[in-house]
């Protein structure tokens, strides 16, 4: 397959996981948006030199990925398998994980990072059992062409 | 190396849950001896295999 053309649609990206924190990433299932933020918060440097103007230098760079999902008890990466991840003591909440469309010559962003956020919502009468999450990203993510 | 596996009916995964057809299974490290990726060889293998002769009528 070639790299996607024109405008993404937002199914094709999706949010693949590894619960162990290893490489080999299967998709999360019946998940419906998922959010990759960059934030950078720069150290200030005004001084008495800066003639009135606010100035600043580079600083901590922070990286998180917010999910949201339809809860499925044989869905993959559902609430219940991210809740074991969080509750290990091995783990310790830790998983690998990549965004990608999965297509050739489309670029993907893999990182490792550490659930922050896990919560299930029944959504009420005859709604249905949501989930969502975050993960806030340790290091650097690496950003490639698949 | 990395690869990617697709896999034309579901699959059970080592967790219990079910993965859906079509899906991608993205292995970034070859070789590595995770649960999924040794699952998704050993699938890979039987679906490569040549399907079994079948046995040939008695004849009466």
């Amino acid at each position: 397959m070639a790299q996607t053309t024109g405008v993404m649609n937002g199914t094709l990206m999706r949010l693949y996981l590894d619960q162990t924190a290893a490489s080999t990433y299967t998709v999360m299932g019946n998940s419906m948006d998922v959010t990759f933020n960059s934030s950078h918060s720069p150290r200030e440097t005004t001084n008495q030199t800066s003639g009135g103007n606010a100035s600043f230098l580079e600083g901590k760079r922070s990286y998180t990925v917010d999910f949201n999902n339809l809860q499925a008890e044989d869905g993959a990466h559902n609430f219940w398998i991210n809740f074991a991840t969080f509750i290990s003591s091995s783990l310790r909440a830790k998983v690998t994980g990549k965004l990608t469309t999965g297509i050739t010559g489309d670029y993907y962003v893999t990182f490792t990072g550490y659930l922050t956020a896990l919560n299930v919502s029944t959504g009420g009468p005859e709604g249905n059992v949501t989930m969502n999450g975050s993960i806030q990203i340790t290091g650097l993510p690496a950003s490639a062409a698949n | 190396m990395g690869k990617i596996y697709r896999f034309i009916r579901d699959i059970k995964l080592p967790d219990g849950t079910t993965y859906p057809a079509g899906e991608a299974i993205i292995v970034d490290d070859e070789n590595s001896t995770d649960a999924v990726h040794e699952l998704c060889k050993k699938i890979a293998a039987e679906e490569e295999a040549p399907a079994p002769k079948s046995k040939k009528k008695k004849e009466e």
